[in-house]
């Protein structure tokens, strides 16, 4: 037997104990992102029926990042759910993709007056309700066939409210079984799950669930000036792919066209506000 | 009868003898307190008359299959042919005794052509029954004097003024001068007072009731326990409705403890369905998201909208899938959601026609609601510019904002005209850039708004959106970009 079939029976082996993390990645599908750094990496974009994991600290450009990127699937046709479980996103930030070809659906927080009077969840504070009702959101969507790409968006919650066991350990607040259930709808799915959060600690334990993790990071500062001062503050933003064992450190630059209200509606000079 | 509005009680309607006391409809209460001094009052439940109305209706059916509710305590019969029935005197000796057998004594019958001219006769008292010859109802109307016409008390004045006082001067009036006069409504009275109306009887609709309860018996707090018993409820109930042709629009269902009601929950549903599976699924739904606080010991499912069954499958969305398949399988998935998480849980982004950030856009849900304030404007050309004139391919350039919700006040140090350092969440953040403010002011016919918006960059490289409210006279952190 000679090396490379070692390697292939070796291989098979682990597929069985740990399922697709040892296949080879030509036979999994993967969705470009239209960045090309991130799409000419290691990761190829984005694989379909896999978890993908896109973290960084707040301002480090991961949502900026992923808008560009939903908007391109979009412009392919492509459709998007996006489960914002902390209700963050802002309207305007979004309502320049181009939805004529793919759809882009949001899925908010459930709303305050539903689950006040008889619901047990309200007993439980309101972080762990929104992610319950988050899993079951991406479980569904997942499982109705209707979406290429489901985005959870955890935000800050599992910085906020990370378990903490008698050794130390930081836990993620989705537990392995919740990925395992994540992971099965995937399976019987064709969509590509990508799970949205800030910074997690590094102590946080590999998780084997994740097929491919981006990392953002603040890179340095570029400013837009004009004669009056700064204009604009962008940030270059580092990113850090690792997959299978391997990483990978780039760079991604993002463009400053210009303020999309410019090119929604015409701005009117208000005679009352002070230039001073 | 009075009506039970706190303010301005006015009297809806009043006993033979308390009218012979110049009490009339319409009059205010305190008026009609000042003109009779034992006047006994009852409040008006609409609930119960028309429940009365539709008993009285029912029962009349037997005298006429066409029949109709005019106003409370008037109907309307259908009489034709009833020469081969006995003729109008057993008409009329018939209806007077349903009439009596449910319990009205004081009834007033009229025969005649036209729905008026009837009406009318059974008001007048000097002859009971009123019987109208064929083609005699303008001869009858033109005697009695114009306050039996539907006119307003200032056209009756009017005419009074004219020197007409009876229906018949009012009928030989020319309708274009009518008309000039007092506006294209009064073409109708005038038609009526030369005794044709086209009104025309038909065969009454009765609000159909589809509901079932169950009186389980013993307490039962899951609903796998009882899920058989509304299974079958459910079927049963998809069975009437099937069988009628009609669809589900709105579902009700009611848990009791002990006839004490303790739940009671509308379900609406996105399509009409007479299906008992998908209703199944939507109830399991609604008790998953707001579980029952008790036991249960009877159920009680009813359908409270219920519309025709429609061969033609409504849109949901304008970017709608183009297989059927696809499309059941899109309205599974938003029934969900809107059962689950409420109607605005799933929507997508649309631009509006606005220039303050918070109003730039809007989360529209996916099923739109026909009041929708939304006022989207078309983005394509600006998709077609900006990769021209700017060299980029996206329009969605700029970093996005992660708001908080609601903006947090925050403390800001001011040196000299510049600001450097911002309190936040108990912890102060040196400034270390800060842009040029962008000044925004509008929104003056409703809520003022007046900002200045600037992007600070703080010492732990987080860039946050800084708002100074000239209003509201504070700063306030509106989000971090991300």
């Amino acid at each position: 037997m000679n090396l490379k079939s070692r390697v292939a029976s070796l291989k098979q082996q682990l597929e069985t104990l740990f399922p697709g993390k040892f296949t080879e990645s030509r036979q999994l599908r993967h969705l470009p992102t239209g960045l090309r750094e991130i799409d000419q990496g290691i990761s190829r974009g984005i694989a379909r029926q896999r978890i993908s994991q896109w973290t960084g600290h707040i301002s480090s450009g991961k949502t900026t990042l992923l808008r560009t990127a939903i908007n391109n699937w979009c412009k392919s046709g492509l459709n998007v759910a996006y489960v914002d479980t902390q209700g963050k996103l802002l309207a305007y930030d979004w309502a320049n993709i181009d939805n004529t070809k793919g759809k882009f659906w949001v899925i908010h927080p459930p709303e305050t007056n539903q689950t006040t009077n008889t619901n047990i969840f309200s007993l439980l504070p309101k972080t762990n309700l929104y992610l319950q009702e988050s899993l079951w959101s991406t479980n569904e969507l997942i499982r109705c066939n209707a979406f290429d790409i489901v985005i959870l968006d955890l935000g800050n919650i599992n910085t906020n409210s990370k378990k903490q066991t008698h050794q130390g350990i930081t836990h993620n607040v989705i537990s392995n079984q919740l990925y395992v259930r994540l992971q099965r709808a995937l399976d019987k799915s064709k969509a590509a799950l990508i799970i949205v959060q800030d910074q997690i600690t590094n102590s946080h334990p590999a998780n084997i669930f994740i097929h491919t993790s981006f990392s953002f990071s603040y890179g340095q500062s570029q400013y837009k000036t004009t004669l009056a001062g700064i204009i604009a503050i962008m940030p270059t933003i580092e990113c850090t792919i690792s997959r299978n064992g391997l990483s990978q450190r780039m760079e991604v630059t993002i463009e400053s066209s210009a303020e999309n209200c410019l090119f929604t509606h015409p701005q009117i000079s208000d005679r009352r506000t002070s230039n001073q | 009868m009075v009506s039970n509005k706190s303010k301005h009680r006015t009297i809806l309607m009043c006993s033979n003898e308390a009218a012979q006391k110049h009490i009339y409809k319409g009059m205010k209460l305190s008026e009609a307190k000042a003109v009779l001094n034992n006047l006994i009052e009852r409040e008006y439940n609409p609930n119960l008359y028309s429940q009365i109305q539709n008993q009285l209706l029912s029962t009349f059916i037997n005298c006429s299959p066409k029949i109709a509710n005019h106003e409370l305590g008037v109907f309307l019969l259908d009489a034709s042919g009833l020469t081969y029935l006995g003729g109008e005197e057993k008409f009329c000796q018939h209806a007077k005794q349903v009439a009596f057998q449910a319990g009205f004594k004081h009834i007033n019958i009229a025969i005649a052509d036209t729905f008026f001219a009837a009406l009318t006769a059974s008001k007048l008292k000097n002859k009971e029954p009123n019987l109208i010859s064929h083609q005699q109802d303008k001869a009858f109307l033109a005697p009695l004097p114009i306050q039996h016409l539907p006119l307003s008390f200032d056209i009756q004045e009017s005419l009074q003024h004219l020197g007409i006082k009876t229906i018949g001067q009012f009928a030989n009036l020319s309708k274009e001068e009518l008309q000039e006069r007092f506006g294209k409504h009064i073409i109708l009275t005038h038609e009526l007072a030369n005794g044709i109306d086209k009104r025309y009887l038909c065969l009454p609709i009765f609000n159909k009731e589809f509901k079932c309860i169950v009186d389980i018996g013993s307490a039962i707090q899951l609903l796998n326990e009882a899920q058989f018993v509304i299974k079958a409820m459910l079927d049963r109930l998809a069975k009437s409705l099937k069988e009628q042709r009609l669809l589900a629009n709105e579902l009700q269902i009611v848990f009791y403890n002990d006839n004490d009601q303790f739940n009671k929950r509308p379900i609406k549903l996105l399509r009409p369905t007479n299906n008992s599976k998908f209703l199944l699924e939507i109830i399991k739904l609604s008790l998953a998201a707001q579980p029952l606080t008790r036991e249960f010991t009877q159920v009680e499912i009813s359908i409270s909208q219920y519309s025709e069954e429609e061969w033609q499958q409504s849109k949901i969305d304008k970017q709608n899938s183009e297989s059927p398949k696809e499309f059941d399988s899109n309205v599974l998935l938003i029934q969900k959601f809107m059962t689950r998480l409420g109607e605005n849980a799933l929507s997508y982004p649309i631009a509006c026609d606005q220039y303050i950030p918070e109003h730039k856009a809007k989360w529209q849900p996916v099923i739109a609601k026909s009041n929708s304030n939304v006022l989207p404007i078309n983005t394509t050309y600006s998709n077609e510019y900006v990769p021209t004139h700017t060299n980029t391919n996206n329009v969605v350039s700029g970093l996005a904002l992660r708001k908080l919700t609601p903006p947090t006040p925050v403390f800001i140090e001011i040196q000299g005209s510049t600001i450097k350092r911002l309190l936040y969440n108990k912890q102060w953040y040196i400034v270390k850039e800060l842009t040029i403010p962008e000044r925004l002011s509008g929104l003056w016919w409703n809520q003022q708004i007046k900002k200045s918006y600037y992007m600070a960059l703080l010492e732990n490289n987080t860039l946050a959106l800084l708002v100074h409210d000239h209003v509201n006279k504070c700063w306030q952190l509106e989000g971090f970009f991300d």
